[in-house]
């Protein structure tokens, strides 16, 4: 199953991506990710690095830290 | 302007999830995967093993835990009113529905008039053991909830071009289920 799954993100630099995620994902899973912004778009591919548990407003959330591979596809302005 | 410097930035992951088909039916299917999956997540379901394959979009209603097992997770999900490009093969009969999408939803089988065994299954866990269970009522989902735009951007980063049609399904897919001679997969077959 191809599953979009939304996520808060923390933090972004061109090589590494942080986001908070409800459910926590493995180490060394690929995975794409969409971002948008004020009419722009872009979809990269990502390898999750880091994952673990956070407490955000006394809930459970995962930190999990994506490598970024590179685009899938081109920016739009 | 890189990507990396805009504001304001939403993010959808995009994630592929594997998992092994237990029961399927017009309105949803279940499976068993080592991944969890939120409860509300949208996605679209890819079944293999078929002559031809499905794609339908999907929402995880449930997600239920089986601490011990190998697939430590049971997923229930209900298809999504999405058409997609591979929907239905011709080996499977496609029929209209009549059932709106509030309707569909997996513990509300039971009240319908066809009382397969598919449909019983989709409203039961599976413990470790094998042994099924009743699980808890799905949480209710009302009509204005933006399942479908969810799902059209899911559709426009999976690059499925046709539009969303809200309300009715429309369709109805009957197959059954046999014991699998497969190793790791559950064969489906259409009606005969």
């Amino acid at each position: 199953m191809l599953v979009l799954r939304d996520v808060d993100i923390e933090s972004a630099s061109a090589t590494a991506l942080i986001v908070l995620a409800a459910t926590a994902t493995a180490a060394g899973r690929e995975a794409a990710v969409r971002l948008t912004a004020a009419g722009r778009q872009v979809t990269l591919r990502i390898r999750a690095t880091h994952c673990h548990p956070v407490l955000v407003d006394g809930r459970r959330r995962f930190r999990i830290v994506y490598a970024v591979l590179g685009p899938e596809d081109r920016a739009t302005a | 302007m890189n990507w990396w410097t805009w504001r304001d930035v939403h993010g959808a992951v995009i994630e592929r999830v594997e998992g092994r088909l237990l029961d399927i039916s017009a309105s949803g299917c279940r499976l068993e995967s080592a991944s969890t999956l939120e409860v509300g997540s949208v996605g679209v379901i890819e079944i293999r093993d078929l002559e031809r394959p499905i794609a339908e979009a999907a929402r995880v209603c449930h997600a239920i835990e089986r601490p011990g097992a190998f697939a430590r997770y049971v997923l229930q999900l209900e298809f999504l009113p999405l058409p997609l490009e591979h929907r239905a093969p011709a080996s499977v009969a496609v029929c209209t529905g009549d059932h709106s999408v509030v309707d569909q939803v997996l513990p509300g089988l039971g009240e319908r008039s066809d009382p397969s065994p598919t449909n019983d299954a989709l409203t039961a866990g599976v413990t470790a053991d094998g042994t099924a269970q009743r699980v808890g009522e799905a949480p209710e989902i009302a009509p204005s909830t933006p399942i479908t735009e969810t799902a059209e951007a899911l559709a426009n980063a999976l690059n499925y071009r046709r539009p969303v049609t809200r309300g009715r399904m429309g369709h109805d897919i009957r197959c059954q289920r046999e014991p699998s001679a497969f190793s790791g997969t559950t064969w489906i077959r259409a009606d005969d």
